[in-house]
């Protein structure tokens, strides 16, 4: 898998290839949730011309009806996941046949997150909440599972390794791994489809 | 006798739930109806965050059920607050 966290660049519509304007126009996203729609496929492009050179430009970062970003276009399929929090971007690719999913969380959210993982019902195996919320909105993308799934869910999350969590509850259980940093918490799953 | 939520403050609730005042400050004018991950970035964080908010003002359990209901087509403003008015009157939450 390969994972990069990237600044979000200024959201240049003009930057998105044919397909993913359309697609955007579809979508009817409007201000902030355009510009950072917009941000997202930009870095994802990025990414993917660094991994794949020229064979990139031929290729369209579009979503599913859940939101979730696909890959079109290239011969060989390839997985992708997208986050994006306090103007970073996480971006996770790998060769078809697994399901990716990355989540970035902003230290911004900090404050809220201990109140929220109190209301789930998360406790222990982490000290830095940030983690924990990217890794249970990890677990979400990877079983693609909506918000309302934590509602009510036996949500339980248990250290796994030094810097993998393993979380329960929605479905089938999600190993994934964290790093905290200064600014952000990082948390990213990888698993055969 | 239970007023209705006043929407006013379902959008300063909002407002407060996101990390970025500047990046929620849309939700302060736009429509009721208008879907609000349209308007801004309504990511899941914010989306609990806004429960966790909601059940402390106005002293109810927002249940997983009502919440799909709120979010089903996109959360608007007057989704939210049927949501938080049924629950209040203790009936089902029209979707």
């Amino acid at each position: 898998m390969w994972l990069s966290v990237v600044r979000a660049s200024p959201p240049r519509a003009d930057l998105l290839t044919d397909s993913e304007r359309d697609h955007l126009d579809r979508l009817r996203h409007r201000g902030s949730r355009r510009d950072e729609w917009i941000a997202g496929r930009l870095a994802a492009r990025r990414v993917l011309a660094r991994r794949l050179g020229a064979a990139a430009q031929h290729l369209d970062v579009l979503s599913d009806e859940d939101g979730a970003p696909r890959v079109t276009g290239g011969a060989v399929p390839l997985a992708i996941s997208l986050s994006h929090d306090g103007g970073r971007i996480a971006v996770a690719l790998a060769p078809g046949g697994v399901r990716l999913a990355v989540d970035v969380c902003d230290r911004a959210h900090a404050g809220r997150l201990p109140a929220i993982l109190r209301r789930l019902g998360v406790t222990g195996a982490h000290r830095d909440p940030c983690a924990l919320w990217a890794a249970i909105e990890c677990a979400l993308k990877l079983r693609r599972r909506a918000v309302t799934a934590l509602l009510g869910a036996p949500l339980k999350i248990a250290a796994a390794g030094a810097h993998q969590v393993r979380v329960s509850g929605l479905g089938a259980d999600a190993v994934c791994q964290v790093v905290s940093r200064a600014d952000h918490a990082l948390a990213w799953a990888e698993e055969a489809a | 006798m239970i007023e209705p939520v006043d929407i006013a403050d379902l959008r300063a609730l909002i407002i407060t739930a996101a990390p970025d005042p500047a990046l929620a400050r849309p939700v302060a004018g736009c429509g009721p109806d208008d879907p609000l991950d349209s308007v801004i970035p309504f990511s899941s964080v914010i989306v609990l965050g806004v429960v966790v908010a909601v059940e402390d003002r106005y002293r109810m359990r927002v249940t997983r059920q009502m919440l799909a209901g709120a979010l089903e087509g996109g959360a608007t403003l007057n989704r939210l607050a049927a949501m938080i008015d049924a629950a209040r009157a203790d009936t089902p939450a029209a979707p």
